[in-house]
């Protein structure tokens, strides 16, 4: 895959006089749906704006499929961004709001409010459509915001805190669109420290913390490379006990809990290879029933854990 | 990206902001602030007509002293103040500034559209505001008279002279102060320091002194007026170079707001 592919930032630092912004970030990111995650501070946001050159690096440089983010006429025919901000031109409706923004990608007026409705559409706005965005809830700005990004089309999409703001169906909604456009093989990099919902839009992370990116890639992949914490599996079967005590007989067993209800177990083990090559044994020798084996730590929520620490995020 | 396409994008802002402005509630207060020369004419015209309603030619130098002390150096240079600073700094203040950099558009192309927009805007209320003064100045005269007067070629000279002041006046401190908008958030402060500028201008060099807007415009008076402590300084400027010069402030001011939007960040802090 070449440059023009791809979001790259190489060697990016931004510093707000002495106070960090990020520091030192390289970054290559394909198509797909990629999470950007990080507790309040950690400079998702500054990234979101340096990718968009709402402002500039102090040095590094940024291409967005080839593209500087110094070339505005350039980079916003392929890139919408869905800020954190919500505010709205004063008195300015929905429809009026898009229109003027497919209009400066060269639609005829006429044009740029159909689509400025299929998009609307899109958000489930169509009804709000003439009134005034000033008058919108938090979660009606929130898909404003996402129609305002998408109208065009791009084939990179940014989204700061998409779902803040959202009622359960709303965040749903805001996935399958996300999900939809990351399918059509657009880039969709979605910032959150709701780390529960990063796991369910996105297989691949990026993780912040301080300025710097503390992990990047694929959850499974990231998690792997943390050799310093134990793997964990779940085993959902009959007689965890048993399953327990045979794995002890490994020396790369560190501990075995046995789940509250009883019908599992965790294991934690510094060699899931050989654990998993053991299993099978095991459950014949015992005549175990199993329902289930997982790893019970290969998602965001686990490998943010180890890496920031749990203090250091939220929900 | 051809220059068609570019004109019709700088196009499109100046109408969208052309739009949002005129709609605003603020605008309101503009409007009201430059319907005060109206009212001061009304008041010369009807609460203190004597010595004046025959005399065309007291009426006349009065109406030069009034346009040219007030009209133009207080309406008109705050009205552009006001407008001009905001149409970028105004965006700023409303944190709405990020919506318009997300647009594909180069930005000194923006700044040329907002100069535009907010360019269409003033001369919206300042040209009504500076026919309403001539004319209502005027009725000191009488009806009969002054409908006589403004239609000689001497009348409508005047009065077509006034307007094109305005409005050169509107084009040239507009794109000042539009600049200024990228620097200062307080319109009051790049106002007072200009202010202070053409105060100073006639002991400045050659090269600084072409920038003062208000020596230029002063050399387009249809009448000559007597310069009293805050008038506009006098200046021996040709007409014709007066305008060049004007439209070329303009010019370069627009050019050097572009360059810094360029690098303009964002931050609502």
């Amino acid at each position: 895959m070449n440059e023009a592919e791809r979001i790259v930032l190489i060697g990016v630092s931004k510093f707000y006089g002495e106070v960090l912004g990020v520091n030192n970030v390289d970054l290559t990111i394909g198509p797909g749906l990629t999470g950007l995650v990080g507790p309040n501070g950690a400079g998702k946001s500054t990234l979101m704006n340096l990718l968009t050159g709402l402002i500039k690096p102090t040095k590094g440089s940024v291409r967005i499929l080839g593209i500087s983010p110094g070339s505005p006429e350039l980079l916003f025919r392929k890139v919408g961004l869905c800020s954190q901000w919500d505010s709205f031109p004063p008195g300015a409706t929905g429809l009026a709001l898009l229109e003027a923004t497919l209009m400066m990608h060269g639609l005829a007026r006429r044009t740029a409010r159909e689509r400025a409705l299929e998009a609307l559409e899109t958000v489930g706005l169509t009804a709000a459509a003439g009134r005034k965005v000033d008058g919108y809830s938090k979660g009606m700005k929130q898909r404003v915001k996402l129609a305002n990004a998408l109208c065009h089309n791009p084939q990179v999409l940014f989204l700061d805190e998409p779902l803040n703001g959202l009622d359960p169906q709303g965040r749903s909604e805001m996935i399958d669109i996300l999900k939809e456009r990351a399918g059509r093989g657009h880039h969709v990099l979605v910032s959150s420290h709701i780390l529960h919902e990063v796991d369910l839009i996105s297989d691949t992370i990026i993780m912040m913390h301080g300025g710097r990116v503390v992990a990047e890639g694929a959850i499974r992949d990231v998690r792997q490379e943390i050799v310093d914490r134990p793997v964990q599996i779940l085993i959902r079967c009959d007689r965890p006990e048993r399953v327990a005590a045979r794995a002890f007989e490994m020396a790369h067993v560190v501990a075995a809990q046995i789940l509250d209800q009883g019908g599992g177990l965790i294991v934690s083990t510094r060699d899931g290879q050989s654990f998993f090559s053991n299993l099978p044994r095991i459950v014949v020798d015992e005549g175990l029933a199993v329902e289930t084996v997982v790893p019970a730590d290969e998602d965001v929520r686990a490998v943010y854990d180890y890496l920031i620490g749990p203090e250091g995020g939220q929900g | 990206m051809n220059a068609g396409f570019r004109v019709r994008q700088m196009k499109t802002v100046a109408g969208v902001d052309f739009r949002r402005t005129l709609g605003g509630r603020r605008t309101l207060g503009l409007v009201l602030f430059c319907s005060i020369p109206v009212v001061i004419a009304l008041v010369r015209t009807f609460v203190f007509p004597e010595g004046a309603r025959m005399d065309v030619g007291r009426t006349t130098h009065e109406l030069a002293q009034i346009f040219s002390l007030f009209h133009l150096r207080f309406i008109v240079f705050f009205g552009c103040a006001f407008l001009f600073v905001k149409s970028f700094r105004g965006e700023v203040l409303q944190h709405t500034l990020h919506l318009t950099l997300l647009l594909p558009i180069r930005r000194s192309d923006l700044i040329i559209g907002k100069y535009f927009g907010a360019l269409a805007v003033a001369l919206s209320v300042l040209l009504p505001s500076t026919l309403a003064l001539v004319v209502f100045y005027r009725l000191a005269n009488g009806v009969a008279r002054t409908f006589q007067l403004m239609t000689t070629s001497q009348g409508l000279g005047h009065l077509a002279a006034y307007l094109g002041i305005t409005a050169l006046a509107a084009v040239g401190y507009g794109a000042l102060f539009l600049l200024a908008g990228l620097f200062f958030r307080n319109p009051m402060v790049p106002a007072a320091l200009y202010l202070g500028f053409e105060a100073l201008a006639p002991y400045l060099p050659f090269p600084i002194r072409v920038f003062s807007i208000g020596r230029h415009l002063h050399a387009l008076l249809p009448v000559p007026v007597s310069l009293g402590p805050l008038a506009v300084t006098g200046s021996d400027t040709p007409g014709w170079l007066a305008i060049i010069l004007i439209l070329g402030v303009a010019a370069v001011a627009v050019r050097l707001a572009g360059w810094r939007a360029q690098g303009f960040e964002v931050d609502y802090s």
